[in-house]
C-alpha cells in the first residue's frame, strides 16, 4: 500500500498527488501513534512539513505540527512564544541550512578570525539546543549543512580555511560531535542527502529566489523523508526483520536447475560480484540486529547447499529462520511472523520476482516490499528506504540474532516436556531485577517506545523522562534482565511505579515478547511489592489501559493477586496490599 | 498543443493539487479559485515546467494576469 512513498519515489507524482495521498493515508483505520512536532525553519517550510506528514502517516505516526513563521527559528527556539509553549512538542525540528549561515570567512581573515566565525556560528545552534532541551525536554532534530553550489576557490574551497566548503564541513563535524555526546539530538544529514540527489539540482537557485525553498521543489520530499525516518525510528516504528528470497536475490540463477556450480556468486564474474556485494550488505544488517530469514521456493537441501557455497558471505547460521519449501510465500511469511512473535508491519520482504511481491502486497499489505529489479540496485534500494534507521545501537541490537536463535531452541526443547513447569525448570533461569542504572537508559527508552503487546499502559518516554524518573525519589524504577541455559535474553522488562502518600501506582509495566510465559512478570511484581513494603506503601495500584495490541495483559493483575477496584471501557484499576501479599511462585533464581 | 489543450492540462493539474474538481478558463485568475495560494503556485509551476518541457523565467512565474496569459506564455506567445 502507498507504494508511491517507497524509495525511489517519483517526486513529481508526490507533488501532484500530495493532497489525495494525505486524504487516503488518514482514512486508514489503524492504531495511530499521535505526535506533536514543532518545525522551526530557516527557509520556507510549508512543503517540508507537508511531505513530512505523508511519510510519518505512512509509518503509522499521525503528527500535528507547529510551524514557525518564515525564518523565525532562532526567535522561537530562544524566546519561545505562547503558541509554541502551549504546543509542548514531542519533537522540535530545526529545519535550517547553509542559507542561514550569517558569516562566512573573508579572504583576508586570519586563522583566528576564521576560528572566531566558526565558533560564533556554531554557538548559536548549541544555545538553541540547550534552551530547547531545558524548556521542552523533547527530542531535537537538526538539519546539518549542504555544500554551497559555488566554489570560489575551486578545489581549494574544500581545504583552505577561507573556503565556504571547508567552513560547512567544519560546522557539520561540530554538529556531529554534539550529537555523539547527547542522546536526544539527531542530525538530519542534508549534506549526504543533497550529495545523493546531486548538489546542483539540489541547490536550485531559481526555487531559492522565487520561493526561498530550502532545495529544489522536486527534491524537498527527500528532506522530509530523511527526517521522517529518524522520527519513526525514535518512536519504535523501525522494521525488525528482513525476509529474503534466494534464487536471483542472494545469488544469480536457480540453484535447483543450475546446480551449485551453476549459480552466480563470488569474484569470478561481474554478476557474481554484484550478488556478493549484496550479501555483504545483508550480513552487516544482521550484525546490526536485523533478524534475517529465508523464504524461498526450493528444496531445503538445495537452499542450504547454496548458503554453504564456498563464496557465500551469508551462511545458514546467519538466519534466524530458513523456510525453503514449496508452500506459498505468504503462508511461509505468516509462519515466520508468528514464530518471531513480531507484527507484519515490522517486516521487509526482499524478492526479485514481481509476482511473489504482488502476492505479499495483496495478502499482507503491512509488509514492506521494495521493488528489487536489478541486482546492482538491491543495496541502494534497501538502504535508502531507511527501514532500519539507527538512532542508537544497544548491546541488545548487536546480539539480537543470537537471542532469537536461542528462543527457537527453547521452543524445540519445550516440545519434549508435557509439563510446562518442568520445562520452565529445565531452562535454569536466572534474573537480575534492579533499580535503573544510567548505562541502561537508552535500552529502557527503546523498550518503552516499541513494546506494544505486554504493555499495561503503553506510555512512551523520552530518555530524559526516564532519567527524571530514575532520579525521582518517589519513583520505584525497576529493570529486569533474564538469563537461561540457552543464553542471555538481555534487558526485557521495565516497571515504573510512582509513590504518593501510601499509594504506589504502576505507571509503566512492560515486557519484551521474547520472554512471555516464563514467570518473569511474577518475579517483577514480587520485587515491586517488596520495594513498596519497605517504603511503607499500603496500596499498590495497577492500571490497565486497553489498546488494539495489549489484550494479552488485560487480566494480568487479576492473575497475580490484585483485586479489581474500578472497571470501565477505557481502563481497569487493580489494587494489592503489600503487607497481605504472598510472593507469587515462579522458577527463576533472582540474583542480588 | 493548442491553447484549449493547455488550459485542459492546467485544469487537471490544479484539480490534482487541490484534490477537487477545478475548471479553468481563459479569464480565471488565481484569486477566483478557492484554496489556490502562493504555495500551490510553486508546485503548479514546477509541474508545468516538467510536464510540458517549458522553462519560465523567474519574472514570468512571479506575475501572470490570468489563465489565458499563462497559457500564452507556455505556448511561447
Amino acid at each position: 500500500m502507498f507504494e508511491e512513498l517507497n524509495y525511489p519515489f517519483d517526486p513529481e507524482l508526490l507533488l501532484r498527488r500530495r493532497a489525495s495521498l494525505r486524504r487516503r493515508l488518514l482514512a486508514q483505520e489503524i492504531n495511530w501513534t499521535d505526535k506533536r512536532i514543532a518545525v522551526l525553519g530557516g527557509a520556507t517550510t510549508h512543503d517540508v512539513v507537508a511531505y513530512l506528514e505523508l511519510f510519518l502517516l505512512r509509518n503509522g505516526i499521525r503528527p500535528t505540527f507547529y510551524e514557525s513563521e518564515y525564518g523565525k527559528y532562532w526567535e522561537d527556539a530562544m524566546f519561545g512564544n505562547p503558541e509554541l509553549d502551549a504546543f509542548s512538542p514531542d519533537v522540535v525540528y530545526l529545519a535550517t541550512g547553509t542559507y542561514n549561515i550569517k558569516q562566512f570567512p573573508a579572504l583576508r581573515d586570519s586563522k583566528d578570525d576564521v576560528s572566531a566565525k566558526l565558533d560564533a556560528e556554531y554557538d548559536r545552534y548549541e544555545k538553541m539546543w540547550d534552551r530547547l532541551r531545558e524548556k521542552f525536554g523533547c527530542v531535537i532534530l537538526q538539519n546539518n549543512f549542504e555544500f554551497p553550489s559555488a566554489r570560489l576557490l575551486g578545489n581549494a574551497d574544500g581545504w583552505d580555511i577561507h573556503g565556504q566548503t571547508r567552513f560547512v564541513r567544519e560546522l557539520n563535524i561540530r554538529f556531529d560531535r554534539y550529537a555523539e555526546a547527547h542522546g536526544d539530538l539527531f542530525i538530519n544529514d542534508i549534506c549526504w542527502q543533497s550529495a545523493a540527489c546531486g548538489l546542483d539540482a539540489w541547490n536550485s537557485r531559481k526555487h531559492w529566489h522565487l520561493y526561498k525553498s530550502p532545495a529544489a521543489l522536486t527534491l524537498v520530499p527527500y528532506i522530509s523523508f530523511n527526517a521522517a525516518n529518524i522520527i519513526k525510528a525514535l518512536f519504535g516504528k523501525n522494521k525488525k526483520a528482513l525476509v529474503l528470497d534466494l534464487d536471483n536475490t542472494l545469488w544469480g540463477g536457480v540453484i535447483g536447475d543450475d546446480g551449485i556450480e551453476g549459480i552466480a556468486l563470488g569474484q569470478d564474474n561481474s554478476e557474481g560480484q554484484a550478488y556478493s556485494e549484496f550479501q555483504r550488505y545483508v550480513k552487516r544488517l544482521g550484525e546490526m540486529g536485523v533478524l534475517l530469514c529465508v523464504n524461498s521456493k526450493n528444496d531445503e537441501e538445495n537452499a542450504l547447499a547454496g548458503l554453504n557455497h564456498p563464496d557465500s558471505v551469508l551462511h545458514p547460521d546467519d538466519f534466524v529462520i530458513i523456510k525453503a519449501n514449496w508452500n506459498s510465500k505468504d503462508g511461509n511469511l505468516r509462519d515466520i511472523v508468528r514464530t518471531l512473535n513480531i507484527l507484519p508491519e515490522s517486516v521487509v520482504f526482499a524478492d526479485d520476482n514481481p509476482a511473489e511481491r504482488e502476492i505479499i502486497r495483496v495478502g499482507m499489505p503491512e509488509v514492506a516490499t521494495p521493488d528489487l529489479t536489478a541486482v546492482e540496485d538491491y543495496v541502494r534500494i534497501l538502504d535508502h528506504n531507511g527501514y532500519f534507521e539507527t538512532t542508537s545501537i544497544s548491546q541488545d541490537d548487536l546480539h539480537r540474532a543470537e537471542m532469537y536463535h536461542a528462543n527457537i531452541l527453547r521452543e524445540e526443547s519445550q516440545h519434549r516436556f508435557t509439563d510446562y513447569t518442568e520445562y520452565l525448570k529445565s531452562l535454569d533461569m536466572r534474573a537480575e531485577i534492579r533499580r535503573f542504572e544510567p548505562l541502561y537508559l537508552p535500552r529502557i527508552t527503546q523498550l518503552t517506545n516499541k513494546t506494544n503487546q505486554f504493555n499495561l499502559t503503553t506510555r512512551r518516554y523520552q530518555q530524559q523522562e526516564i532519567e527524571q524518573c530514575m532520579q525521582d525519589e518517589n519513583c520505584i524504577c525497576l529493570y529486569g534482565k533474564l538469563y537461561d541455559k540457552f543464553g542471555d535474553n538481555g534487558l526485557v522488562s521495565v516497571l515504573i511505579a510512582r509513590c504518593e502518600g501510601d499509594v504506589a501506582e504502576i505507571e509503566l509495566f512492560l515486557m519484551s515478547c521474547r520472554v512471555l510465559k516464563r514467570g518473569f512478570e511474577q518475579a517483577m511484581i514480587n520485587r515491586l511489592i517488596e520495594e513498596a513494603k519497605s517504603r511503607g506503601v499500603r496500596r499498590v495500584r495497577g492500571v490497565y489501559l486497553p489498546t488494539a495490541k495489549n489484550k494479552m495483559v488485560k487480566d494480568l493483575y487479576g492473575e497475580t493477586g490484585f483485586t479489581r477496584v474500578e472497571s470501565s471501557e477505557d481502563r481497569t484499576v487493580w489494587e494489592a496490599d503489600p503487607s497481605a501479599f504472598s510472593p507469587l511462585p515462579h522458577t527463576i533464581a533472582i540474583e542480588d | 498543443m493548442t491553447k484549449e489543450q493547455v488550459i485542459r492540462y492546467l485544469s487537471e493539474t490544479l484539480s490534482d493539487l487541490l484534490d477537487r474538481e477545478v475548471v479553468l478558463d481563459e479569464t480565471t485568475r488565481q484569486s477566483d479559485v478557492d484554496g489556490w495560494d502562493s504555495l500551490t503556485t510553486m508546485t503548479f509551476m514546477v509541474l508545468i515546467e516538467n510536464d510540458l518541457h517549458v522553462q519560465m523565467s523567474i519574472e514570468e512565474i512571479s506575475r501572470f494576469e490570468n489563465i489565458g496569459a499563462l497559457a500564452d506564455r507556455i505556448l511561447g506567445k
